[in-house]
């Protein structure tokens, strides 16, 4: 007991001196004398938040003709950036520009393409290129006018109009492959792809084929644990747009997974979605709510706890996704559910809720919560799983719900200024 | 014998580097695209953005200032047209308004800025600040038509003037946060707490950062059926500090402070001192575009355990010294990216660790990307380790530090894409 208090008395002392080490060594930050200056022009410069699509330290390095704030409503000028993928798999950023204060009801949106084989570096100096244009409206009667030179350098080629040979075709492989170890344990794995897609105003096509293996090894005295897995998928979409909040669509997957006892699905899903908001909304906001039903023929690896060792099932399911984002945060909801025809007892159902508010200056909370409940497992398969297995995750356990829940805040206070990039000591 | 070995080893390491990063001070690549046209004066006016301008004294002075307008004499085959006008505000003083009015593909864009100028402002002095205001809101609508491409933009200032920005916090910044989670499902239960708190203050000349950070997470596994019932805690508590003071645009020199209490490694408690000096072959502004940084660090280290280590250890004091090579270049062609780091421990110099690691992502052509990273080490100072090895089930789920004098993480991958690649139709039905 003596030995433990003993023990307990130490641990708070070396603490304790620990505490006083670290408030000593502060002390030079805080001795820093006050560095206030003369009124400059940059006291005039507009304050800006950016959020979305770039790095801030670099449209710190390449835009120094405003000052950064670290909160939106701080700032005279709210810049979100938005992104949706391109039909031949590039981006395209929506640039929004919200004027606030003196620029009140000044709001600006551009664009900007990233295709699909750019670099970063070519990328991030194109879109700083738009997001610097779009500012100069802002700076326009500010006193740094007078320091901003404006070239101009016409082009010496201009890339002639063709037509275009592919019809809007694009085809894409990848390979990946992973390697990890050290002496005792090891995770290696392989991702191989290939797909075909078509992306016009009215219609959308993709299929992919795709093949990934992952091997982990773990020696242990108790004996060597091997965690194979292979996931072979092949998926095509084909849909429709019909107007401006309606789209069709036909959907057929073929995989195999382990995890849920699946040696081979084939599944055919027809659905119909509808969009509460347009289409031409979707980078800024979206409501799909979508309806179909799913056949699907399965074969097991293992029988089921329902003495199945093949099937052939249909399933229904409703969702709804809503996301949207703005100056006071961002909001992803969605909702689905599903019952199988046979047996309606057989159901699920998915709540997925995902915020960040910024309630106030400095100060945001953000939550995420999934919610399931499950009466669907008819993959599980009979007999006992290892521990192994379940430690591992390679198996999915038999559950009737399962919840995560997470809630988070931040508060930050003091300069709103983060006009600096100090790259020292990798900072 | 094995010193001059390991040293070969780092030499080769070295000119690998080094040879892997020639590109560096390679030329951009060159344009590699197809079907460009030379293009012919009239192609050149006509990208210009059209432009019809009323109200302007003296409309030669603006088409000598601004190069990427085209002037029209007709409002009608004009994208926008813009209207100077002056008007005097309600204390008498002069105000002049420029509108701005959108036409043809530009339609429903309006804009108006006013301008007040200075007392004792001179005629010519108004029309050059006007014209200056004139120009840089034609960029807004410049930016929606191909010329946007043509025009760049530069600010003339000096670094000084830019950080040098009044703040009554005197560049101090404080945050704190919170976060919680709790998982449940049949057979598991899992919560989760960690929180935060940090100060700091950035400037051209001190980087100041404190911050203290905690994080218990549990997870508790229940399945009767097959005996499994097992609980997994882990634990993180770190405070970290650095001071650093710049030392002209190639030098500084800093310390780092760390205590941590953690699971992972053993590690009770733990405390470090370590002084740091760093060399930048580059200026540190050119940081975005190119870096490589050279650091030398001496810490003192204080350690207890959890349980004793292999080498019979409850607590120990020791004092390392470490060497960082770090290079990281971004070019038109891809990225470089790549570091190399020894450390040993002064006592006992065999107790050492080299660690290489690096990114190389590069579009070889149009259609074909290639990208490699790996991070190699060889460990020799797994002097935390404890006597008894881990669990198996501490294995499986990855909570301990395993014993082993090697490391490695190596990721290939490419990918080749064909067929019309620069087609930017978005059509977002059924999601991505």
């Amino acid at each position: 007991m003596t030995l433990f208090i003993n023990e307990k008395k130490n641990t708070i002392k070396t603490w304790l001196f620990t505490l006083l080490v670290c408030l000593l060594w502060c002390i030079p930050g805080f001795a820093q004398g006050s560095n206030q200056v003369n009124e400059n022009s940059q006291d005039m410069a507009i304050k800006v938040f950016a959020e979305g699509g770039i790095s801030r330290d670099y449209m710190k390095r390449e835009i120094r003709f405003i000052n950064y704030v670290r909160d939106p409503r701080m700032a005279d000028v709210y810049i979100l950036i938005n992104s949706q993928q391109t039909g031949s798999g590039g981006t395209e950023y929506t640039i929004t520009y919200q004027g606030q204060n003196r620029f009140e009801g000044i709001d600006d949106t551009l664009k900007f393409i990233r295709n699909r084989t750019d670099t970063y570096e070519i990328y991030r100096r194109g879109l700083i290129k738009v997001i610097k244009q779009g500012l100069m409206r802002y700076v326009a009667t500010t006193p740094a006018v007078k320091d901003l030179s404006i070239s101009y350098n016409p082009p010496q080629t201009i890339e002639a109009p063709q037509e275009d040979r592919w019809k809007k075709w694009v085809f894409s492989l990848g390979f990946d492959l992973e390697l990890d170890g050290e002496k005792f344990e090891r995770d290696h794995n392989l991702n191989m792809s290939f797909s075909a897609g078509k992306v016009t105003e009215e219609w959308k096509f993709s299929s992919s084929f795709s093949f990934y293996y992952n091997e982990d090894r773990f020696e242990h005295d108790e004996g060597i644990v091997k965690d194979i897995r292979k996931r072979p998928r092949i998926r095509s979409n084909l849909a429709r747009k019909m107007g401006e909040h309606w789209a069709v669509g036909m959907r057929s997957y073929i995989n195999s997974d382990i995890s849920y006892n699946n040696k081979l699905s084939v599944e055919l899903t027809p659905s119909l979605e509808y969009n509460l908001y347009p289409y031409s909304e979707f980078a800024r906001r979206q409501f799909p709510l979508c309806l179909g039903i799913t056949f699907n023929h399965r074969d097991y690896y293992e029988e089921t706890i329902y003495d199945k060792t093949s099937e052939l099932l249909s399933k229904v399911f409703m969702s709804g996704t809503h996301v949207i984002n703005g100056r006071w945060g961002s909001v992803i909801n969605v909702v689905e559910g599903s019952f199988y025809t046979h047996d309606f007892s057989k159901n699920n159902f998915e709540l997925v809720n995902i915020f960040d508010f910024r309630l106030f200056k400095g100060f945001s909370i953000n939550a995420l919560m999934v919610v399931n409940i499950i009466h669907d497992q008819l993959f599980l398969e009979k007999g006992d799983l290892t521990v192994e297995e379940v430690l591992l995750s390679r198996k999915q356990v038999e559950t009737s719900y399962s919840y995560y829940i997470s809630i988070g805040f931040s508060y930050s206070f003091g300069s709103m200024f983060q006009n600096v990039v100090n790259p020292r000591f990798g900072y | 014998m094995l010193l001059i070995k390991s040293q070969r080893r780092l030499g080769l390491c070295l000119l690998v580097l080094a040879s892997l990063c020639s590109p560096l001070w390679a030329q951009n690549d060159h344009d590699s695209k197809l079907n460009l046209n030379p293009v012919s004066k009239i192609d050149i006016e006509n990208r210009k953005i059209h432009v019809y301008v009323s109200g302007f004294p003296d409309i030669s002075f603006l088409r000598d200032r601004i190069d990427f307008a085209l002037f029209v004499s007709e409002k009608e085959l004009a994208q926008v047209a813009v209207n100077v006008e002056e008007k005097s505000t309600a204390a008498g003083e002069k105000e002049y308004v420029i509108s701005y009015t959108g036409q043809m593909e530009l339609e429903g864009i309006q804009d108006n800025l006013s301008h007040v100028p200075l007392p004792g402002e001179t005629a010519e002095e108004i029309q050059k600040t006007l014209a200056a205001i004139l120009e840089v809101a034609l960029i807004k609508y410049a930016a929606r038509t191909p010329v946007g491409e043509d025009i760049s933009i530069q600010y003339s200032h000096t670094e000084e003037q830019v950080a040098a920005v009044r703040d009554k916090w005197n560049y101090w910044l404080f945050s704190l946060n919170f976060y919680f989670s709790l998982n449940r499902a049949k057979s598991l239960r899992g919560n989760s707490l960690s929180g935060g708190f940090s100060a700091r203050r950035i400037t051209d000349a001190w980087i100041i950062r404190a911050s203290f950070n905690t994080w218990y997470n549990e997870n508790i596994y229940d399945i009767e059926e097959i005996d499994l019932s097992y609980k997994d805690i882990s634990r993180n508590h770190n405070f970290n500090g650095l001071l650093v003071k710049s030392l002209g645009d190639h030098w500084s020199v800093g310390t780092f402070l760390e205590a941590e209490q953690n699971t992972y490694y053993n590690n009770k408690f733990s405390f470090e001192l370590a002084p740091a000096v760093e060399f930048s072959i580059f200026p540190y502004i050119e940081s975005e575009q190119r870096s490589f940084t050279l650091m030398y660090r001496l810490g003192y280290i204080y350690r207890q355990y959890w349980e004793e280590t292999i080498y019979e250890k409850m607590e120990e004091g020791l004092v390392q010294a470490s060497l960082m090579a770090d290079v990281e270049i971004i070019k038109d062609w891809g990225r470089v990216e790549s570091s190399l780091t020894g450390s040993a421990y002064l006592q006992d110099f065999s107790k050492n660790k080299l660690t290489w690691s690096f990114e190389f992502g590069v579009r070889v052509f149009e259609r074909l990307t290639f990208d490699i990273e790996w991070r190699i080490s060889r460990i020799h100072d797994q002097i935390f380790l404890e006597k008894g090895g881990a669990s198996l089930e501490e294995m499986l789920l990855r909570r301990k530090q395993l014993e082993t004098h090697y490391d490695y993480s190596i990721e290939f991958g490419f990918g080749y894409s064909f067929g019309s690649l620069k087609s930017a139709v978005v059509n977002p039905i059924f999601g991505n």
